[in-house]
């Protein structure tokens, strides 16, 4: 169990995970990295597909690396601002209507 | 301000692993005690059914008898608190398994309430389990049994985590549980389908048996004849999608693999038995060991096929899994995440008719045509180069959507669905838009005549008059379908009118925002609030009477202004709704929802009693900027309101005589001049420095329904 998990389950519960997934996927293909990264596995595609037993699995391994290094920093930072914010706000709505 | 939130989260750390832990103990510990079986599988399910049922059994044996002690958050009063009758290891194990999910929920709600004051009993709870933690200490959330007792969940924030508490006591992950959980889903769906989507799940159906329908392989069609959609519902609705908040504590207690006990990112649910792996071995092993075929990739809901080692799709399948989203933007209040695109049968049809593609480069001029002035029609070529250039509208006038079932010449909204296919035809030559001018004439009276005309006026006009062809023509349209199939339409015409008055026609969906004004009474200082629809925003330019005579200069100025609470003095007392009485109040507008296009309308005609003038000090407007300032609700951290100036309407001369020009974005960082019959290119500077009358901004991320 490490940090990360419990964020994680923290935010499934809170439904914030979900919402955090579609704020990624929106900048993902903002940024142009959904078709970067469709360039790539047609690339890989073209230069393979030959091989009849070239699977999807060989195809996620061999472009997960390059796909995550793709993935820009000012995305990365804007998604960790944005779970630092959701746990302030819940802090801040805990205290509120305790103090009020 | 990080301390108490690391603190929580170390606490919950504890709590999770401790259960863990316990879990894995037990795993070991115990021989498996089949308790429920599911009605198909066979033994292999057993041993993972009872692998989550025994999470407690080896505690509560031990220490049976030492469960309790409640947790209201902010309930002091101790009739909350719940005692548990001690519980045998030998009864029903299914009790133990709430009780400690109960636990997992209550350190979930430990911390969420990270900084509560001493007297709070939730702390008091979460102290307890952390200083007891070799024993079993049950923390059952009081407020969970409240939304239990009462059913109404009128505090949604917070009371989220307790009220999925409230639902355990269904019981554990099995058999049973999931055929209660479909329940549910189907319950929820017919909901759905009812109050929002009937009418699309039906076109869906029908698409599905058109062209496109995909039905997997061969191993999930003798999946389905043996199982049937229910597992693959249940199982998208609760551990893929979760539809509500049982599904998503569920999802956070349940989902780990069972093979490394990691909640990976790519979890694989095998759609036979009840079974949670990570993507590569784990998973594979496991379906290879059972000879399962069909497993259910969790974070994005693709089914697998281990026979075929592919992904594979299915239509119906995927009818589920969009009910599914549709449950879970519901319950979270949020959009609908990203759909790929499913060409209906009409849409495949077109493209395969018509083979020729037109690749548009830049620099390329299709999409820009000059407009004849056909005298002082200036003011109706700059409103229409700024609409063709709105890339929405363009988008749904290429697409060809409006159906009209009448003649074309006389709907105003044929007429702007030709201009399109004039604009982009690929003709260079100057259009005249006689027949445009003619309609608005017989639709706008006060637009008739070779008069000059105001381009503000002009638009608004034009918006009204194709709002209103589009409200007639879809209710033709669906007068005509309702009558020809009764069956198909008969739920349509609720989707027409939707609440507050406004429908869904192209007009309405890309330019009405929601504008809040709040009143506040000085005396009571009761607030209130009235919402009303705008198509644009039109701004003050001279000076503030108010704030010592300030003159905006940019936009954002202006925006403020405008947003800002006035005064209405003393000659101006509004009846106040709370303490019935004529009081001094102030007004603030905010903006409750934006359109996907903002148009501003810079008041540079000034009429008062004494002069008519033309203001045409300077304003400065941004390429992009983000609204969010003045939203209503400024703390929807996911709300994007980021836009970006598409088109300006220029207007140069005096108040009496003068001439429209435009400038409209054509590609990306490509602008052009639009005046009349000639175009040309247009710097991006030369834009921000022109005076301005209108401005179009446009929505830069768009959301899914």
């Amino acid at each position: 169990m490490t940090i990360f998990n419990a964020v994680d389950k923290f935010t499934m519960m809170s439904g914030d995970r979900v919402k955090i997934k579609d704020l990624l996927s929106s900048r993902l293909t903002e940024c142009g990295w959904r078709d970067e990264v469709r360039l790539l596995c047609r690339s890989i595609l073209q230069e393979k597909g030959a091989i009849s037993s070239f699977t999807v699995e060989q195809l996620v391994t061999e472009v997960t690396p390059r796909a995550r290094s793709l993935v820009p920093d000012a995305v990365k930072k804007e998604l960790l601002i944005k779970i630092r914010t959701i746990f302030d706000e819940n802090e801040a709505d805990d205290i509120d209507p305790e103090e009020a | 301000n990080r301390v108490p939130i690391l603190q929580h989260l170390c606490v919950f750390i504890a709590k999770v692993a401790k259960i863990r832990r316990k879990q894995r103990k037990s795993d070991k510990a115990f021989v498996p005690q089949p308790c429920s079986k599911r009605t198909k599988t066979k033994e292999n399910s057993v041993d993972s059914t009872t692998s989550v049922i025994s999470i407690t059994s080896s505690s509560s044996s031990t220490h049976s008898g030492s469960v309790v002690v409640a947790g209201g958050l902010n309930n002091t009063s101790s009739n909350n608190k719940r005692f548990y009758p001690g519980t045998g290891a030998g009864r029903g194990t299914a009790e133990n398994e709430t009780a400690a999910e109960a636990a997992a929920a209550a350190d979930s709600v430990a911390a969420a309430k990270t900084t509560t004051t001493t007297k709070s009993s939730a702390k008091s709870a979460a102290g307890r389990c952390v200083a007891t933690e070799e024993n079993e200490t049950v923390a059952r959330s009081g407020r969970g049994r409240g939304v239990e007792r009462g059913k109404d969940d009128k505090d949604e924030a917070t009371g989220s985590e307790s009220d999925g508490g409230a639902k355990l006591t269904k019981g554990p992950l099995n058999a049973a549980y999931l055929s209660a959980c479909l329940r549910t889903v189907q319950k929820l769906a017919i909901e759905l389908d009812v109050s929002v989507d009937a009418k699309s799940v039906a076109s869906r159906e029908r698409e599905a048996s058109g062209v496109m329908s995909e039905t997997g392989c061969r191993h999930y069609q003798s999946y389905l004849k043996e199982h049937g959609y229910d597992t693959y519902r249940v199982i998208d609705a609760y551990f893929s999608a979760c539809v509500n908040k049982d599904a998503r504590l569920k999802k956070a207690i349940h989902c780990y693999c069972f093979e490394c006990g990691s909640a990976s990112i790519q979890l694989y649910a095998c759609l036979h038995c009840i079974y949670f792996g990570c993507r590569g071995s784990h998973i594979h092993s496991h379906l290879r060991a059972k000879k399962h075929h069909v497993a259910l990739e969790l974070s994005h809901g693709t089914l697998y096929c281990h026979a075929c080692r592919d992904f594979i799709y299915d239509s119906r399948s995927r009818e589920y899994a969009l009910i599914n989203r549709k449950l879970e933007a519901k319950d979270l209040q949020k959009s609908l995440g990203w759909q790929p695109w499913i060409p209906s049968a009409k849409d495949s049809n077109l493209l395969l008719a018509n083979p020729r593609r037109r690749l548009v480069r830049p620099n390329q001029t299709i999409g820009l045509r000059g407009l004849l002035n056909l005298g002082a029609t200036c003011f109706m070529n700059c409103i229409v180069q700024a609409l063709v250039h709105t890339p929405l509208l363009s988008d749904y006038f290429m697409s060809d959507r409006h159906d009209c079932g009448k003649s074309s010449h006389k709907c105003l909204v044929c007429e702007v669905s030709r201009l399109f296919q004039e604009f982009y035809s690929g003709s260079r030559s100057p259009l005249s838009l006689h027949r445009l001018l003619h309609l608005i004439w017989n639709h706008a009276k006060h637009l008739a005549g070779y008069e000059q005309q105001d381009a503000h006026e002009f638009f608004i006009a034009t918006l009204d008059v194709l709002h209103r062809h589009c409200v007639k023509a879809k209710a033709e349209h669906e007068s005509k379908s309702n009558s020809s199939s009764s069956g198909s339409g008969t739920n349509s015409t609720s989707s027409s009118t939707s609440s507050y008055g406004q429908c869904n026609c192209i007009i309405d969906q890309i330019f009405t925002g929601m504008l809040q004004s709040d009143v506040v009474c000085q005396a009571c200082k009761g607030v209130s609030t009235t919402f009303d629809p705008f198509w644009d925003i039109s701004l003050d330019l001279g000076e503030t009477t108010t704030h010592g005579g300030v003159t905006p200069k940019t936009l954002i100025d202006c925006l403020e202004r405008y947003t800002r609470a006035e005064h209405l003095g003393s000659a101006a007392k509004i009846k106040c709704s709370t303490c019935k009485s004529y009081q001094e109040s102030t007004k603030q507008f905010s903006l409750r929802t934006l359109p996907s296009v903002v148009s501003f309308h810079l008041k540079r005609f000034e009429h008062s009693a004494l002069i008519d003038r033309k203001i045409s000090s300077f304003i400065q407007f941004p390429v992009e900027f983000d609204m969010t300032p003045f939203m209503s609700e400024k703390k929807n951290a996911y709300g994007d309101f980021r836009f970006s100036l598409y088109a300006v309407v220029n207007h140069v001369g005096t108040i009496d005589t003068g001439h429209y020009t435009a400038y409209v974005r054509h590609q990306k960082d490509t602008w052009v001049k639009c005046d009349d019959h000639v175009i040309t290119m247009a710097s991006l500077k030369q834009v921000l420095d022109s005076e301005g009358y209108l401005l179009f901004y446009h929505k830069n991320v768009l959301e899914y329904e």
